[in-house]
């Protein structure tokens, strides 16, 4: 495994700064706020030293400093309402930049198609549309904000002690030119904690998780208590090796916290000093008030207050610099074509599809390749694609669906190339029942009425009837409203490819595409799916893909596809006669046949 | 707090054999607190002190200013390393921690799989079962550290501030008990519903976007794409209203804080005043009492985040502890007497998966004898997977006994049962491994010769001399990718390694086309040759070969008997074998 670098890319960051403008608004306004607030803690600083001074030095009752404390209270009160607002401006942000990205992500992934989402494991591509896209959050609504005020907050610390005392102001500013150096450092610190004992952490969490999903396996194997000892030995090395990077990483934030309490320090030693008359220099001549020293005092911890809070958000970047190279890299997958503007270029019944030396292959080299296939299909009329696994069937529907683009030749629909059509409507001609449909969160019903959400009852009755679905769903315990999908009920593949049929069925295109529909059915569902076939297919244009031949009449046309091309094409009794490439796919190559 | 805490109580216990370590770190913890509440608290006392010994030369010749100046700096560096040290121990400990925590959880796991894990199968579950562990491994650094260090500096603290002013005593413990406890119990509790219909709204955005990538391609044909993009955007919107409410009680708590401590040090100061208007406390040290209380909201900083993550983890300790307190479904003795053959004996087994599940094997009666060679058949459903998973003792029979070589399974020992077994089954798993250390599995001590003789058998040969690390190659979730039907023939390969007497296979030909399935046939049939072989299958190749075919239906033998007999009698068997063409 290839460890991943320890630092943030550069693009990453720029492209997370590039959607900061979706919410400009609401950063700056959380900044401000929190300067705001800064500000108002200097203030509160202020009335701290003058009531001690004044009850002290000058030795004044209560009740003569009732207006500080009424003054103090006021502070106390603003400074809370700004950190609410500023909480709900910084939220208001990081959900802004959230809304935008899901937006963009969700239009891509339309345009981009399945070309898209055949390369992602839908579950890791689901979450980078979810968890991934959370993930940014916390870099709007805290990290960058506090990032402008860990700048904006001790320069006006600085702005204030300079003319009370200069040299207090030299012992804080003499760390000032060092924040951008501590902010490299604790970023580094913290980037490097929190990304390498993330990732170390998730590659435990996956070993372990891979150890709980095979236990069955070690089981068998007579292995599984034997595991519990590479538990212990996988999380010992994640210890000793989280702890080599800790102990270095820690050392930076140990680092502030050394300069933070060490100008503490000599900010009170000088003071006191001071007023001890010891030395006389640093306040312009004039003497030093303890209201003054106080005043400083209370600031020189709030100076290095900032800086530690952006450590703690630290953790946002990192994570959010991560979500957006896994978001950057869903974005880049072209689309499959581009859209087009003739909308008018609507195709319409009947529909004659015409391949002319279509090519394509996949860019990582996949299985699937396309060879010069040329071929025609009338309309209405009902062909058989044949071939072993592997050959391109599954890739020649795909761009009959506009999901691919050939990369070379062209695909003609009422002699016009499919490139020149708009998609939406050409997918609107087609129905497809794919090798493994996806039924999705809802009813049997609302399955059904994907393609015609507003269909009517009998219309659903009618497909449902005709897909075969009434015989089972009328089994079940709400009939066509069962849930089904996940967490529903569970569907056999035999029932699942007939509510597709079904769905196809009600959607009525002129041309139905299937994918392997009887592939892995036992005999009675494999009966029952192509039952449906035939009543869902009357009168539409068939291209099926399929190497079981059972159900194929001794008419009907097939094409034999070998090596990314079409070898064969013709009525399928035909093609077994001469014992050619169909023949041999089917005739398993055995010297000993059975003996029947 | 109203739910009881005990569900932690056995995660505690865990804790136990580290409490020196943890002792160290709390102590570090507390010191590193505690030196930055001096720090600041002497600070102020030394300038006010200063200050007014200043006023005169004399008093300021006076003034020890040596004892202050090297406090101050003792606090300073105090504080520095011992925050250094405190992360550093308690980092450690936190890590120690996880990996009691995840062997304890793996011993009182394993004797539960899988009959007790069948609902916990999918990757999902497991992968929050594993997220909850990781929850728990926080419990000390981030929920029980911070509160104890809080508890103990607060009342040092108090105790300290006792000596010059009660009152402001009680005021900082006031103070610092509504900010540290108070407050965040209220906040945790105003966003423990929120936090339920939080998980449901991401969960229901998780489903629609799941739905959304695995059904692109229905959803583009059938022009439903933009309806079901909206579906997930109205997602999205609950789950956004949800969170804003939430970051309201987030920003009512952070007010809380500025209010809570804002309104402690200014009492103090008011408290103060007034005493030392009467002469009752000097001026130098409210100003010690103002700047102690000041550092001293530092502690309770964390709480908040220490509340939030504590239901948390509560949460998935309930979880977890439900999954590991279930008895588990199958024991096995610990020694017994060897099976004496390998014969294999169902006797009127009756079964189901879960009571409120029908019966999967109703009065199920099967004999084979030793060396016998059975192809188990059926439509999905029928129960032929059921009957190795009861071979493999990985349920008991709720009725009837199952008997290998003469003896009851149960009275076998797990190992007896095991090493005279290989499985491939329609779940074997593969590790994220190199090959060759997922076929070790099941021979530890097998040469690299012995590992391709087996691929070979299973006809992986090929596929594993055309990678370019062969053996070396990893494989699994993040190694490379293996097709279900090459996954399948991996586990046919670990069971050639294994030379067991009995041979339990699920499909091995899964995946496979034509011309590699009956290869692999002809193989499996030659390797098999005086093994007892149970074959589940549903495909009818080479199984002419084959001693007897069983045909199951609903939980029953329907028929039975050798390939040729079945076929004259023209039954289920023979319709399916003539609907394959090749037939």
């Amino acid at each position: 495994m290839n460890p991943s670098p320890t630092h943030t890319s550069k693009p990453a960051l720029n492209w997370l700064l590039r959607h900061a403008r979706t919410a400009r608004l609401w950063i700056l306004l959380t900044v401000g706020l929190g300067f705001g607030s800064g500000l108002l803690l200097i203030v509160q600083a202020s009335l701290t030293a003058r009531i001690i001074h004044g009850v002290f030095i000058e030795q004044r009752p209560r009740a003569e400093l009732m207006s500080f404390f009424i003054f103090f209270a006021l502070v106390v009160i603003g400074r809370a309402v700004l950190a609410w607002a500023r909480e709900i401006a910084g939220f208001k942000a990081g959900a802004r930049v959230r809304t935008e990205v899901r937006r963009q992500l969700l239009d891509h992934l339309t345009a981009a198609g399945p070309a898209l989402t055949d390369r992602h494991e839908a579950g890791a591509l689901a979450s980078i549309l979810v968890e991934q896209v959370e993930a940014l959050h916390n870099f709007f609504a805290r990290y960058l904000p506090q990032l402008a005020l860990a700048v904006l907050i001790p320069l006006s610390i600085l702005a204030v002690v300079f003319p009370v005392s200069w040299t207090a102001g030299i012992i804080l500013a003499a760390t000032a030119p060092l924040i951008p150096l501590f902010m490299v450092i604790v970023g580094m610190g913290a980037e490097s904690v929190s990304q390498r004992q993330f990732q170390a952490l998730s590659r435990m969490s996956a070993h372990f998780l891979d150890i709980l999903q095979g236990l069955p396996t070690l089981k068998l194997f007579q292995r599984s208590q034997g595991a519990a000892q590479r538990v212990a030995e996988v999380s010992r090395e994640y210890r000793q090796r989280t702890m080599k990077v800790l102990r270095i990483a820690f050392l930076s934030s140990a680092v502030l916290e050394f300069f933070s309490s060490i100008s503490i320090a000599l900010v009170a030693v000088y003071l006191g000093t001071r007023f001890l008359g010891y030395i006389h220099f640093g306040t312009y001549g004039s003497p030093l008030t303890l209201a003054a020293g106080l005043f400083i005092l209370v600031l020189a911890p709030d100076f290095y207050l900032p800086l530690r809070e952006l450590g703690t958000h630290y953790h946002a970047r990192a994570e959010a610099a991560g979500a957006a190279e896994e978001i950057m890299q869903v974005l880049r997958t072209p689309a499959a074509m581009p859209p087009v503007a003739d909308v008018d270029a609507t195709p319409a019944p009947p529909i004659d599809i015409a391949f002319e030396q279509v090519r394509f292959a996949f860019e990582d080299g996949s299985p699937g390749v396309l060879r010069e296939v040329s071929f025609r299909v009338r309309p209405g009329e009902k062909i058989t694609l044949a071939g072993a696994s592997g050959e391109g069937k599954s890739t020649l529907l795909n761009l009959l669906m506009g999901f691919y683009r050939p990369t070379g030749g062209t695909i003609k629909i009422n002699g016009r190339p499919l490139e020149t059509l708009s998609l939406r409507h050409w997918r609107r001609q087609l129905a497809w029942v794919a090798q493994q449909p996806v039924l999705f969160h809802g009813s049997l019903r609302d399955n059904i009425r994907l393609g015609r959400p507003k269909a009517d009852e009998g219309a659903i009755q009618a497909a449902a009837q005709a897909a075969k679905v009434l015989g089972f769903a009328d089994r079940m315990p709400h009939g066509l409203d069962t849930p089904v999908g996940e967490k529903g009920h569970r569907l056999s593949r035999g029932q699942a490819q007939r509510v597709a049929l079904a769905r196809a069925f009600l959607a009525d295109p002129p041309v139905l595409l299937l994918d392997e529909p009887t592939a892995g059915l036992d005999s009675l569902n494999e009966r029952l799916v192509i039952a449906a076939i035939d009543a869902v297919g009357r009168g539409r244009t068939i291209i099926m893909v399929t190497h079981r031949m059972a159900h194929v009449r001794d008419t009907e046309r097939v094409l034999t596809m070998q090596g990314g091309t079409i070898v064969e094409d013709g009525p399928y009794r035909d093609l077994m006669a001469a014992r050619g490439p169909l023949f041999r796919l089917l005739q398993p190559p055995r010297k000993v046949g059975h003996h029947v | 707090m109203s739910e009881p805490t005990g569900s932690l109580r056995p995660f505690l216990r865990l804790l136990v054999p580290h409490g020196r370590g943890m002792l160290l770190g709390l102590l570090l913890a507390c010191l590193a607190g505690g030196a930055g509440i001096g720090l600041l608290a002497l600070a102020g006392w030394f300038i006010s002190a200063a200050a007014l010994a200043g006023l005169t030369p004399l008093t300021a010749h006076l003034f020890n200013l040596f004892h202050p100046s090297v406090g101050i700096r003792i606090f300073a560096i105090t504080r520095t390393l011992a925050r250094y040290g405190e992360r550093i121990v308690n980092h450690d400990i936190t890590f120690r921690i996880l990996e009691n925590l995840r062997v304890w959880f793996y011993r009182r796991l394993e004797p539960l799989a899988p009959a007790r894990l069948r609902d916990y199968r999918s990757g999902d579950i497991l992968n929050r079962i594993v997220a909850d562990i990781d929850a728990l491994d926080n419990l000390y650094i981030r929920v029980l550290s911070p509160l104890i260090v809080a508890f103990v500096v607060t009342l040092t603290a108090a105790a300290v501030f006792r000596r010059f002013d009660q009152g402001a005593a009680l005021t900082l413990l006031i103070g610092m008990g509504a900010a540290g406890l108070a407050l965040p119990m209220a906040a945790d509790r105003a966003g423990r519903r929120l936090g339920q219909a939080l998980a449901r709204h991401s969960a229901a955005m998780r489903i629609h976007m799941v739905e959304s990538v695995q059904g692109l391609a229905e959803l583009l044909i059938f022009d439903a794409a933009h309806r079901h993009q909206q579906t997930i955007v109205r997602c999205q919107d609950s789950l956004i209203r949800t969170q804003a409410r939430m970051s309201h009680i987030s920003g009512a708590t952070s007010a809380g804080l500025t209010l809570l401590s804002g309104a402690t040090v200014g009492l103090v100061l008011y408290g103060g005043a007034g005493q030392v208007e009467t002469g009752r406390l000097d001026g130098a040290v409210l100003a010690m009492l103002a700047f102690g209380t000041l550092a001293a909201f530092e502690v309770v900083w964390p709480l908040p985040a220490a509340f939030q993550y504590l239901s948390r983890t509560r949460e998935a300790s309930r979880r977890l502890m439900e999954i590991v307190e279930q008895a588990p479904a199958v024991q096995f003795p610990n020694t017994s007497p060897p099976p004496e053959g390998n014969a294999i004996a169902f006797e009127n087994v009756t079964f189901r998966y879960a009571s409120q599940e029908p019966d999967v094997l109703r009065d199920f009666c099967l004999n084979v004898g030793q060396g016998e060679r059975v192809a188990i058949m059926g439509a999905t459903g029928a129960g032929k997977s059921t009957l190795m998973h009861l071979l493999a003792r990985f349920w008991d029979p709720d009725e009837g006994c199952i008997r290998i070589g003469g003896r009851p399974l149960c009275t076998l020992s797990e190992d007896h049962l095991r090493s005279r077994m290989a499985v491939v089954s329609q779940q074997s798993h593969l590790f994220n491994a190199t090959i060759g250390d997922n076929l070790r599995l099941a021979c530890p001590g097998a040469d690299d010769g012995a590992l391709w003789d087996a691929l070979h058998a299973a006809r992986l040969d090929g596929f594993a001399s055309a990678l370019p690390e062969g053996l070396e190659t990893w494989i699994g979730a993040s190694g490379h990718g293996l097709s279900g039907g090459e996954a399948r023939r991996l586990a046919v390969a670990q069971a050639v390694l294994r030379n067991a007497p009995i041979w339990l296979l699920d499909e091995p030909t899964e995946g496979l086309d034509h011309t590699n399935e009956q290869l692999l046939m002809d193989t499996l049939l030659e390797l098999s040759a005086g093994r007892t072989l149970l074959l589940i299958t549903h495909r009818p190749v080479a199984l002419h070969q084959l001693d007897r075919i069983v045909f199951l239906e609903g939980g029953r033998i329907v028929e039975d008997g050798p390939h040729h007999a079945l076929l004259a009698a023209g039954g289920r068997y023979a319709r399916l074998f003539q609907s394959i063409p090749s037939g």
